[in-house]
């Protein structure tokens, strides 16, 4: 039978306990655990009536925010309805509306929206346009090079 | 060793374990020492234990004043034949209403709306401040209207 060596530690085996006492393994927090650990939880919703730009908001200064959700509705008639933007980015949409029923994401890997960035509702037309999103503001001093 | 006068608890040891009463004896005793077992980390092992629906704007629920309560998903819907608003919101204690959600509806330009339905699951749950009372609220007037919400609380 030949013997190979499958499994090599590469140091000694630490001691599980110091002076009786269980030392904590140190897990990995997952995204959810450490969202709500270094984050405040943002709840945003408003709503716009008369077709043209709005800035729903700002990322403060040395925040970032991670947004878990958005939804979007309107009672508007036809056509392209409302558009949701980075006002630093306008060709990618974080989610838009080209009808008339609500539409509802939410984002399992979260948006990222960097410090100082504004988001835009760009809406067409004069009737009534409901936004909402979710998220987190972290500091970004808390925020490791992912 | 402790005899084990269950009879149910016998029939579920040999059916759980496919005891082969033929040939095995079924054990019927306890053990000296009791082993516990615990859940390495509860936290993992979430599950819905609140939902709660409103079909009028009134208070869907209030979150306990001694725990906290996650919001994992909702579902709203209207039906409309004038302009008019569904909307889930919370109220925080000394704040103003948070929107978690709104529809809109019965807009005269577009027929199609008099009815709309909104369903939003939270990946992230949303961490509802103890003693909050969520509500459906609304605008105008609805000949039906409903919000449903899901949810858990944590003991700790």
């Amino acid at each position: 039978m030949a013997t190979h060596t499958v499994y090599k530690p590469t140091d000694k085996f630490k001691q599980v306990y110091t002076g009786g006492t269980l030392e904590p393994p140190k897990f990995m927090p997952s995204l959810n655990e450490w969202l709500r650990k270094k984050g405040a939880q943002k709840i945003q919703g408003g709503s716009v009536a008369v077709a043209g730009d709005y800035g729903i908001y700002t990322v403060p200064a040395n925040y970032s925010l991670f947004i878990t959700s958005v939804y979007l509705d309107t009672n508007l008639a036809a056509g392209v309805q409302a558009v949701w933007f980075l006002a630093s980015n306008t060709t990618e949409k974080i989610i838009a509306l080209n009808g008339v029923k609500a539409v509802a994401i939410s984002y399992q890997i979260p948006i990222l929206i960097e410090t100082k960035k504004q988001m835009v509702l760009s809406t067409l037309g004069n009737g009534l346009v409901q936004y909402g999103f979710t998220g987190f503001l972290i500091k970004n001093s808390e925020i490791p090079l992912f | 060793m402790a005899t084990i006068n269950n009879s149910d608890l016998m029939k579920e040891i040999v059916e759980d374990a496919k005891i082969q009463i033929n040939t095995d004896k079924v054990p019927s005793q306890l053990a000296e020492k009791v082993v516990p077992v615990m859940e390495v980390n509860p936290k993992f092992f979430r599950k819905i234990n609140v939902i709660a629906r409103a079909t009028s704007s009134s208070t869907i629920y209030t979150a306990p004043t001694n725990k906290d309560f996650f919001l994992t998903a909702y579902n709203m819907s209207g039906v409309s034949t004038a302009t008019g608003e569904i909307r889930l919101t919370v109220t925080p204690k000394n704040q103003a209403a948070i929107i978690i959600g709104t529809i809109e509806l019965g807009n005269t330009v577009a027929v199609d709306i008099s009815s709309d339905n909104i369903t939003q699951n939270f990946d992230r749950p949303i961490l509802i401040e103890r003693g909050s009372a969520i509500t459906l609220a609304s605008t105008g007037t609805q000949s039906l209207k409903q919000a449903t919400i899901f949810g858990y609380t944590v003991e700790e």
